[in-house]
């Protein structure tokens, strides 16, 4: 009973750490310019306002940016899968030379900072055109994440066993109805969760698209929230908090949804590492 | 009979005005303004507070009341409208400026005044005399035209400036001090007295804290940056005395108790202007535009605030630190360039748009004779008092090395004020060190 | 003849070879040379040289930065793994509240870097909105200058850091602890092992290769962050949470010097190539 009791305990503690952050963002963000001047601050805000919410609403382009976010993710997510997938699947049921050396060279890929491919690929693309250009921009972010990717996948396609393939292989099915037939509807839970985590990648990504895009109607969303930051003409601490709640809502709404999915697919693609 | 005639008039009204207002549409948006059919298709890179993005009612009537002309009277054509975002202004510089590199810069751009020389050192700006007026150029204060000058050519529009004072408790510091010493002796008085902050100002890691607070008592002391071939000499000589002076005084703010160690994080009005709301706070060091700020929280700001210029380290020494963003063409097609400098001539360079602008923004004009003409200022104790100080006007100088030795001393303050290092003196000779260096490589 | 290509293992990786090539190896390629010149944002023509390095290795500033930036990783990777495999242990216990745990985990993980930063630069605050100081007050301490003294700033970051990570890095334990079959727990407490040596001797050594894997991505991320505390302190006060990565990016767009820039990435590609393949040499002996 006291190790329950203890448990509980840490349950909450955790679950404070982890929220507190962001409700008291929600708290300031419901807050009038006066009262969060007040001290000792309230937690529950005396006069509940969507002033702020309205006014970062009305003066930012916010709902554009949630929206070129999902724009992202999603090329981002389709273009990773397509190039992962069958990369995955030549390291998971090919054998050749030197294949875990690759594969750690792959993984290598993904220590480099976007920040040092971010500068020549800015010149580069500017050369092309390809500035302000999603699939410019989504191309780099495809980049960035296929090494998890394919590292996610592969782990997950070794969890199917072999002998599904040499059954369907004396059926004389070729190696591309292998994979489409055999091995993806079997690898759902290892797609699903790296989905989510290329989702999140992207959705956080900061610096690329900051130099990439110079129009304002097509930042994502981690970009624009610096659109409300920053004016040092008027106070900001409220309009910052909305604003960080509203590019936070659809992600939070996400994680409420999905939660039981979200926790299935990464465990079991994970399992394998 | 009538009713009827009456009716059918209503609904050829309505349908006239409804047709009208299906062919209209808007002449300004966030991102656009003119036709958006236009023929000629001009780019413009632009803070986000010109914009209709920009924080305030005001602010907005005032861009599209502003651009909705300059659209009209250019029916066929229309500006594509880059909102820069307001945080981030040493990324957008240096964004432009790579742009400019490359050729794929916008056709007009709001350019921070510290960064513009770059722009018209490398030959990326025109000149705008001839769209100007010599009258006009001439009206410009002194501080300015150092800056967007070129042989003789005006490159960019300095369309508003800012000033530096300090902000004191008038109903509870009798004689405003006016030495650095003063200064500390009445921030620990009222500290002691009170239980306030004797002192606050934006000392935290940005380009406001050297701004605001350290070039202006440099410059008091004629302490100079860089020498006439571009050479950094800021910490060689009387430069580097007027610096190590300078920090020193900052330093000892802190370590005195005069002002609290979390000057060295501020870096934004809100948290100096959550200890004035709550009376916590004696003297502030900041903007000429700290005292709108100060009305808009608290109810009897004229009871309690009174700003004068800056302590110096003597009585008699004087010198300001003067901000804000240039407007300049940066296209190589003339017709382009025209219609771009008919924009900023129309929001903000000419004589009536730079006053009105200045009064919706809370902004000090840069032109001498909006002092004398228009009574918003010429008849404002308050403003004849913000513009006196203009005479007393700095620009940062336009050295490519200028946010090098900004940033170097950023950090230096930095770690003085948080008592990394008690070395003032080397401090400033590594960031004279680093300046040079850096100097040599690009020479 | 097209079903034998189909039958070759690199036919199959030739697009991820092409976008890696295109967009990870050419830019590589372009910084490493990048770092060997005297190129600023707007020069054109460029010199080769090995003054950017000379200059970064020699200066005082470096080390500093060195020094900030292993420190922020290290505590960083550390306390993201305590607390995530903490979490990762209480929540498999499944009790009820333990999805409150789990969602409150995920949660943290999807706030971006830059809005990490924003809220916890809120938290943080000394003014009337700083949460975390109120707290300590109402304790009665003295207030907290969370990002105003060199240490603590430093303490700051990484702790904003760990909350935004640990989710990552509990879930990839939770993970590896549901794989780990019962019988083993079963068979131990038959022999009598207490709790304590059910995990010293059980619980660890399975999860072992997933804290390896974890351990190698969670370094890499952190060494890679510069977003979160670019939002919370701009490297300051002085350069006290100046990290490789914010060096970087100040060089390159504060001072617009792309040499100097790049030849702080490469230091940091060394780096972090480093760590991979010791650890990569952990796993491979372990193996």
């Amino acid at each position: 009973m006291v190790k329950k009791i203890s448990i509980y305990m840490l349950y909450g503690l955790v679950s404070i750490f982890f929220l507190l952050p962001i409700l008291w963002t929600i708290s300031l963000s419901l807050k009038t310019t006066s009262e969060i001047f007040i001290f000792p601050p309230t937690f529950i805000p005396k006069d509940i306002t969507f002033d702020n919410f309205l006014y970062v609403l009305n003066n930012t382009t916010m709902t554009t940016y949630l929206w070129n976010s999902f724009k992202l993710v999603i090329y981002t997510v389709f273009g990773t899968l397509l190039v992962a997938i069958p990369a995955a699947y030549s390291f998971s049921r090919f054998d050749f030379k030197n294949k875990s050396k690759l594969l750690f060279v792959i993984l290598i890929f993904q220590m480099i900072s976007p920040i040092v491919i971010g500068i020549p690929i800015y010149r580069y693309y500017s050369n092309l055109g390809l500035l302000n250009n999603y699939f410019g921009l989504s191309m780099v972010y495809i980049a960035i994440q296929i090494p998890f990717a394919t590292f996610l996948l592969k782990g997950g396609f070794d969890a199917i066993p072999k002998e599904l393939d040499e059954a369907a292989k004396i059926d004389g099915a070729s190696r591309f109805q292998l994979l489409h037939k055999v091995i993806l509807p079997v690898a759902l839970p290892a797609l699903a969760s790296a989905t989510i985590f290329i989702s999140i990648n992207a959705w956080s990504q900061f610096l690329l698209p900051y130099l990439l895009l110079d129009r304002t109607s097509q930042y994502p969303v981690s970009v624009g929230i610096l659109m409300t930051q920053g004016n040092f003409q008027q106070i900001s601490t409220h309009y910052l908090a909305a604003a960080s709640i509203i590019a936070l809502l659809p992600a939070i709404i996400m994680v409420f949804l999905l939660q039981k999915f979200i926790l299935k697919a990464l465990t079991a693609g994970a399992v394998k590492g | 009979m009538k009713k009827k005639t009456l009716l059918i008039a209503l609904i050829v009204l309505f349908a006239m005005t409804s047709v009208s207002f299906a062919q209209d549409y808007e002449l300004v948006t966030p991102e656009r303004i003119g036709n958006p059919d236009a023929e000629i298709v001009l780019t413009a890179n632009i803070q986000r507070s010109d914009t209709l993005f920009a924080a305030t009612d005001n602010r907005k009537d005032y861009i599209r009341k502003a651009a909705a002309e300059w659209a009209k009277a250019h029916p066929n054509a229309r500006i594509d409208v880059q909102v820069a975002p307001t945080g981030q202004i040493s990324m957008t510089m240096a964004t432009l400026l790579t742009q400019a590199e490359s050729g794929n810069a916008p056709d007009f751009a709001h350019i921070d005044s510290f960064w513009v020389g770059r722009f018209i050192e490398n030959g990326y700006t025109k000149s705008l005399n001839e769209y100007m007026g010599e009258d006009a150029v001439n009206d410009f204060y002194g501080f300015t035209k150092d800056v967007v000058m070129k042989d003789g050519e005006m490159h960019a529009i300095w369309g508003e400036t800012d000033a530096r004072f300090l902000y004191y408790r008038k109903d509870w510091i009798e004689e405003p001090p006016r030495t650095w010493d003063e200064t500390i002796d009445v921030a620990l008085k009222m500290k002691e007295e009170k239980g306030v902050h004797g002192f606050l100002a934006w000392l935290g890691s940005w380009e406001g804290a050297v701004n605001g607070n350290v070039w202006p008592l440099f410059w008091a002391q004629d302490g100079e940056m860089f020498d006439e071939n571009g050479r950094p000499v800021i910490g060689e000589g009387k430069n580097k005395e007027a610096l190590v002076n300078s920090l020193g005084f900052l330093k000892r703010l802190v370590d005195t108790g005069a002002a609290p160690v979390m000057v060295s994080s501020i870096t934004s009005s809100d948290p100096m202007l959550a200890e004035i709301r709550s009376n916590n706070v004696a003297m502030v060091a900041n903007g000429s535009w700290l005292y709108n700020q100060i009305d808009d929280i608290i109810d009897d700001a004229d009871e309690k605030w009174d700003f004068v210029p800056l302590p110096q380290m003597k009585a008699d020494q004087r010198a300001n630190s003067n901000g804000g963003w240039t407007w300049a063409v940066l296209s190589d097609d003339p017709v382009k360039q025209e219609l771009a400098a008919d924009y900023i001539m129309r929001v903000v360079g000419n004589a009536e748009a730079m006053a009105e602008r200045a009064k919706v923004y809370n902004y000090l004009p840069t032109r001498e004779s909006i002092y004398e003409n228009d009574p918003y200022f010429s008849e404002n104790e308050r403003m004849q008092k913000l513009s006196e100080s203009l005479e007393y006007g700095n620009a940062r100088p336009a050295n490519p090395l200028y946010n090098t030795v900004s940033e170097l001393t950023q950090t230096a303050l930095g770690r003085l004020l948080t008592g990394q290092t008690d070395d003032i003196e080397a401090e400033v000779d590594e960031i004279q060190r680093e300046a040079l260096s850096e100097w040599e490589a690009n020479k | 003849m097209n079903k034998n290509i189909m039958e070759r293992w690199w036919i199959w990786v030739i697009p991820l070879a092409l976008v890696l090539g295109v967009f990870f190896l050419y830019p590589l390629l372009n910084v490493i040379r990048l770092s060997f010149s005297n190129a600023t944002i707007t020069t054109i023509k460029e010199g080769f040289t090995f003054e950017n390095y000379i200059h970064i290795l020699t200066g005082s500033d470096f080390w500093q930065v060195m020094k900030v930036t292993l420190i922020f990783v290290f505590a960083s990777v550390l306390f993201q793994l305590l607390l995530g495999l903490i979490t990762a242990m209480l929540i498999n216990k499944d009790l009820f509240g333990s999805s409150l745990v789990k969602l409150s985990m995920i949660t943290a993980w999807v706030v971006p870097g830059i809005i990490t930063g924003v809220i916890w630069s809120i938290m943080y605050s000394s003014s009337s909105w700083g949460i975390l100081n109120y707290f300590i007050r109402l304790l009665g301490f003295d207030q907290i200058p969370f990002l105003y003294t060199p240490s603590w700033a430093l303490f700051s970051v990484v702790l904003a850091n760990v909350w935004r990570g640990t989710g990552f890095s509990g879930i990839m334990q939770y993970a590896a602890l549901r794989g780990i079959p019962d019988q083993l727990y079963e068979a131990a407490a038959i022999d009598g092992a207490s709790t304590w040596q059910q995990f010293w001797n059980i619980t660890l050594p399975q999860l072992k290769p997933m804290l390896m894997i974890n351990t190698i991505l969670i370094t890499i991320y952190t060494f890679n962050t510069y977003d979160s505390i670019f939002a919370l302190t701009k490297g300051g006060p002085g350069s006290s949470t100046t990290v490789l990565s914010l060096g970087a990016y100040k060089q390159v767009f504060r001072h617009l010097n792309l040499g100097r820039g790049s030849a702080y990435a490469v230091i940091m590609l060394v780096l972090s190539g480093t760590f991979t393949i010791l650890y990569a040499g952990f796993m491979g002996s372990d193996q």
